[in-house]
């Protein structure tokens, strides 16, 4: 474990290196996510200038709910995204046998290739977000800031796995270059309360395809709408589906055929 | 006419190729749609407010998403990334005008996307929202469909900017996303730009963005009259003339400042 860590350190030194060599980029990019968060906040102030509430939730409420979905969101983008993009180059391309080769679980050392910085924008939206969310609601105090503790650490392994296993399906369909984009479009379900779909679509969103785990559930367990019980499945859920995720690689690395020398 | 032709046929071909990343980019663009259609159903009460029925604002989104569709290009990012490293020179030794040929590839993807993959899609969601959708006479729908040609057009004039952006800056491809922004807030893409505050609406009104989404789908929804119809397809023609007229200009600038290394 200690030995990953300390790997993991030193691929993000070297990737936020990467990242950070063009500040004009880093600026540029900052300045889209911002505009792109600020975007989704609109969406949602709009809608609700037509219509008191997205089913029985109020804007005060949602904030705590896209607060914590912000947050998850700039991780996923500022983590996974720039990291599954060139997986799935590498599976088209055939070029895995570099990360197959190492004495390394090959899983962990395709996962830490890339990270940006143009996170911190929507970072910064979703923690004041929840902020405001519990000062509005009068929800400050420990128990609120556990939920939100184990939900944000539980939701990131959550997107993490779904992404991952997403992404592992270029191994098994061949040339599927744009499917690193299909979780992210996916989790815009998160930033709406998943009481707003059909009770089939809330079952898959709950205990398929957790995406009401990231936002959703937390927020009604500090909202006192559920029972603060439910915050001990979202670990369980996170290690299941983390292990899926391996499960799933290791077979899909089996129709796996290079073409690099 | 026969090598534009020829560069169609290969988008063709590539397409037949591809089936499996278009049907995936097809169900990525339908998220809204039942994303959306699942909101106003949980809030039907909130649907008064809008000025639209709950089957006209479903239909909107179903509409948007064919929009999409049949006019956006999708040349911008490919050619960023080949004036960026020099890859572009190859289109600069060849009998062909660019950038007016990038239209003759979109247009020979989208006759596959609409024939093969499009149209069995947008079949079954119109019929799994049956009862929902809104269809328009005859008259409304060759209107809508000539709005699609301006819309087209517009499209094809912000791509060939965005593109000719790397002609001057490294770092092009986040002015991908304020085209996209543009098109999702001021397109009415998002939403309605009759469902936002009166003071946006004031702003919007007077931009060509909402010749996007907007106008075709408040046509196909039989929003407004003939009169307007007629006067707002002459707005939209015209902003196309000037907008095709300025980016070509923009590219015969950027083109001076293109330096390719390599062969």
């Amino acid at each position: 474990m200690k030995r990953y860590l300390k790997m993991y350190f030193q691929l993000f030194k070297f990737a936020a290196m990467k990242d950070m060599a063009y500040p004009q980029d880093f600026f540029i990019w900052t300045l889209v996510d911002l505009t792109w968060t600020m975007i989704g906040l609109g969406f949602f102030r709009v809608l609700l200038f037509r219509m008191p509430n997205i089913s029985g939730w109020t804007f005060n409420e949602l904030a705590l709910m896209l607060g914590l979905v912000n947050i998850i969101g700039a991780l996923m983008w500022g983590l996974m995204y720039g990291t599954m993009k060139e997986l799935v180059r590498d599976i088209n391309k055939g070029n895995l046998d570099i990360y197959l080769t190492k004495p390394v679980n090959s899983q962990f050392l395709v996962s830490s290739k890339e990270v940006s910085f143009s996170l911190f924008p929507k970072l910064f939206t979703g923690l004041f977000l929840v902020s405001y969310g519990l000062i509005i609601n009068n929800k400050v105090s420990l128990p609120s800031i556990l939920v939100i503790s184990v939900s944000v650490l539980s939701s990131v392994v959550i997107s993490y796995a779904l992404y991952f296993i997403t992404v592992t399906c270029a191994l098994l369909f061949g040339r599927l270059a744009n499917v690193a984009e299909l979780f992210p479009h996916t989790m815009d379900t998160a930033a709406y309360p998943v009481s707003i779909f059909h009770p089939s679509l809330q079952f898959l969103f709950t205990f398929i395809i957790p995406f009401a785990m990231i936002g959703f559930y937390p927020a009604s367990i500090i909202l006192e709408r559920v029972n603060y019980g439910v915050i001990l499945s979202f670990p369980i859920a996170a290690v299941i589906l983390l292990l899926i995720s391996n499960f799933f690689w290791n077979f899909a690395l089996k129709r796996y055929s290079s073409a690099s020398s | 006419m026969k090598k534009y032709l020829a560069l169609a046929r290969v988008e063709w071909l590539d397409a037949l190729h591809n089936w499996g990343e278009i049907i995936l980019w097809i169900l990525l663009e339908s998220f809204p749609i039942f994303i959306m259609s699942s909101l106003w159903l949980s809030n039907k009460s909130g649907v008064m407010g809008t000025g639209y029925s709950f089957s006209q604002l479903i239909t909107y989104y179903v509409v948007v998403v064919i929009i999409s569709r049949l006019t956006s290009h999708y040349f911008d990012q490919g050619a960023q990334d080949e004036i960026r490293n020099g890859t572009f020179s190859r289109f600069l030794l060849k009998p062909i005008s660019y950038p007016l040929a990038f239209i003759a590839p979109s247009i020979g993807g989208k006759l596959f996307h609409f024939t093969f993959l499009f149209m069995p899609v947008i079949l079954t969601i119109t019929f799994i929202l049956r009862g929902y959708i809104v269809y328009p006479t005859f008259l409304n729908l060759m209107l809508f469909i000539v709005s699609l040609i301006a819309a087209f057009m517009l499209q094809y004039a912000f791509s060939v900017c965005i593109t000719a952006v790397a002609f001057y800056l490294e770092q092009a491809s986040a002015f991908m996303h304020v085209k996209w922004i543009l098109e999702n807030v001021a397109g009415g893409y998002m939403i309605p730009i009759s469902i936002y505050p009166a003071w946006a609406q004031n702003i919007l009104i007077f931009l060509p963005f909402k010749y996007l989404y907007f106008v075709p789908a408040q046509i196909f929804l039989e929003k407004l009259s003939t009169p307007e119809i007629f006067k707002q397809l002459i707005i939209a023609f015209s902003w196309v003339m000037v907008l095709v007229f300025l980016s070509h200009r923009f590219w015969k600038t950027g083109i001076k400042h293109y330096s390719g290394v390599g062969g």
